[in-house]
């Protein structure tokens, strides 16, 4: 804000570049007790909705949601959980749904915050089958989908893996969609 | 009531808003071409993976389809290209932004939010309403540039400031003393990363330093000269920081941060250069020998004797006239 300090008009000079002669300064630059008004209602209520995303409100109130990102306290003694993916394939092989935009399609986190309803309804895995054969048609199909959970120790370092949930994919090669609702009706 | 115009409301150089511009818009093609380039591949997932957000709800704005997100990707594009020239600054910023809030809420529309872009999207909807800026109007104050900047640093500062109280709201007040970060490093290491989790207290350490900066970091509002280029400094390091150990890099809320610098003195500063007044001079040389052979026209009126400078182009050129 440096260079924000600068002559008001009306106070030494001119909005505009001063011009010669003894006409009066042109103050196009100024705003007009409106153009204020709007203006500064507009910053409180930005300022005003961004705050109480934070103090209140939750990720669907983005782009004015909580600032949240790495807000949660983790214990010394804790864990931590990591999400993994793997898939059987119809070639008999185990290999890890590879979780990314650039791959499936969609992103690790992504899946985090939807593990809940995934556990809840492991027919959302028939979906990952369906991306998987849209986004990597050439990779061999999945059979059966599992959600896992990586718990690792911090103090020890020690790691356990348990199953989250499993799904057999209905007609692995062309698989159809869930057909569950998303959006705000899935919430 | 003047108190609180003059600090949201100043009078800046439209050369600013400019600047800005000519910063922000070409961003906005690497944002979507190169860091939030998920709604591509969200076009390709499956409906019932879609989680919505208010703002889409109420704006109406529908699961993102295979066509739709490449159509929107075009329109983005083209508005930032002709937004980043300055020209159309209203009707293409504004296209810009709202492509960008459908773009970047669709990113977001899967259970996985960042909040790096709130000052960036904040910054995309207030620059247009600046009007036309040029470079060159240095000496040009404007009220509604003014209030254009503020909002893009107070975005920037609502970012930092916040994502402390969310660390109280959440974490709780031990939340510098935990394993959020050991946490993060786990899972996401990178350079040096893993030597930086492996000593607990120099962990507990950056998050104290970390949560409090993010407290005081509304002083960037009020501060000036080299205390701000410090507190500047300051987070762009952070922000190297957490992309040599995280792979995090915030570019979207470190581009806002070039608000709060004087950018309106770069063209003065391009074009007092050393090199490039020397590079002038011999422009001006060419010229003036090149008018001097064309026929009609006439020798510039030379100095009076003794003068000892010669004259500069233009007033060989007002002569020749």
């Amino acid at each position: 804000m440096t260079a924000m300090r600068g002559r008001r008009a009306g106070s030494s000079g001119t909005l505009a570049p001063a011009s010669s002669g003894a006409l009066p300064q042109p103050r196009s630059g100024e705003l007009g007790s409106y153009s204020v008004l709007w203006r500064l209602a507009t910053t409180a209520a930005v300022v005003t909705t961004v705050c109480l995303g934070t103090w209140v409100g939750n990720d669907q109130w983005w782009p004015f949601g909580p600032m949240s990102q790495y807000a949660f306290s983790v214990r010394n003694d804790g864990v931590i959980n990591s999400l993994t993916m793997d898939a059987l394939t119809v070639d008999g092989e185990v290999v890890r749904v590879p979780l990314s935009k650039e791959m499936i399609g969609i992103e690790r986190s992504e899946i985090e915050g939807q593990a809940p309803r995934i556990i809840a309804d492991p027919a959302l895995l028939q979906d990952i089958a369906v991306l998987h054969r849209r986004r990597l048609p050439l990779e061999a199909a999945y059979r059966t989908i599992w959600l896992r959970n990586t718990s690792t120790n911090i103090p020890t370092g020690n790691a356990t893996t348990s199953t989250l949930a499993t799904w057999q994919v209905r007609d692995p090669l062309d698989p159809r969609p869930s057909g569950i609702p998303g959006g705000e009706d899935g919430r | 009531m003047n108190a609180l115009e003059r600090f949201l409301v100043p009078a800046v150089p439209l050369a600013r808003v400019a600047w800005l511009r000519h910063v922000i818009y070409p961003f906005v093609l690497l944002d979507v071409l190169w860091i939030v380039t998920d709604p591509i591949p969200h076009g390709d997932v499956p409906p019932s993976l879609y989680r919505g957000l208010v703002v889409r709800d109420a704006l109406h704005l529908p699961a993102p389809s295979h066509t739709y997100v490449h159509v929107l990707l075009g329109v983005i594009v083209l508005s930032a290209l002709v937004a980043a020239t300055g020209r159309l600054p209203r009707i293409a910023g504004w296209v810009c932004a709202v492509g960008m809030l459908d773009w970047v809420s669709n990113a977001f529309a899967y259970s996985k939010v960042d909040h790096d872009h709130f000052a960036l999207v904040l910054a995309l909807f207030v620059l247009p309403t600046a009007g036309r800026a040029r470079v060159a109007d240095v000496d040009v104050r404007s009220q509604a540039a003014g209030w254009a900047v503020r909002m893009v640093q107070v975005g920037a500062v609502c970012i930092y400031w916040l994502s402390a109280s969310a660390k109280m709201r959440f974490g709780g007040w031990g939340w510098a003393n935990g394993a959020t970060l050991i946490w993060a490093l786990t899972r996401r290491p990178n350079g040096i990363g893993p030597w930086v989790g492996s000593h607990p207290a120099l962990t507990h350490a950056l998050q104290w330093v970390v949560l409090v900066a993010e407290f005081c970091s509304p002083v960037l509002l009020w501060l000036r000269g080299r205390a701000l280029y410090a507190g500047l400094a300051f987070w762009a390091g952070f922000h190297l920081s957490t992309y040599l150990m995280l792979k995090i890099h915030f570019l979207p809320l470190v581009v806002c941060l070039l608000s709060f610098l004087p950018l309106e003195r770069l063209g003065p500063w391009w074009s007092t250069r050393p090199w490039e007044r020397l590079r002038s001079r011999n422009r001006s040389r060419g010229r003036s020998r090149l008018l001097s052979r064309l026929p009609g026209r006439r020798r510039a009126t030379p100095p009076p004797a003794g003068s000892g400078r010669p004259p500069a182009a233009s007033e060989e050129l007002s002569s020749a006239r």
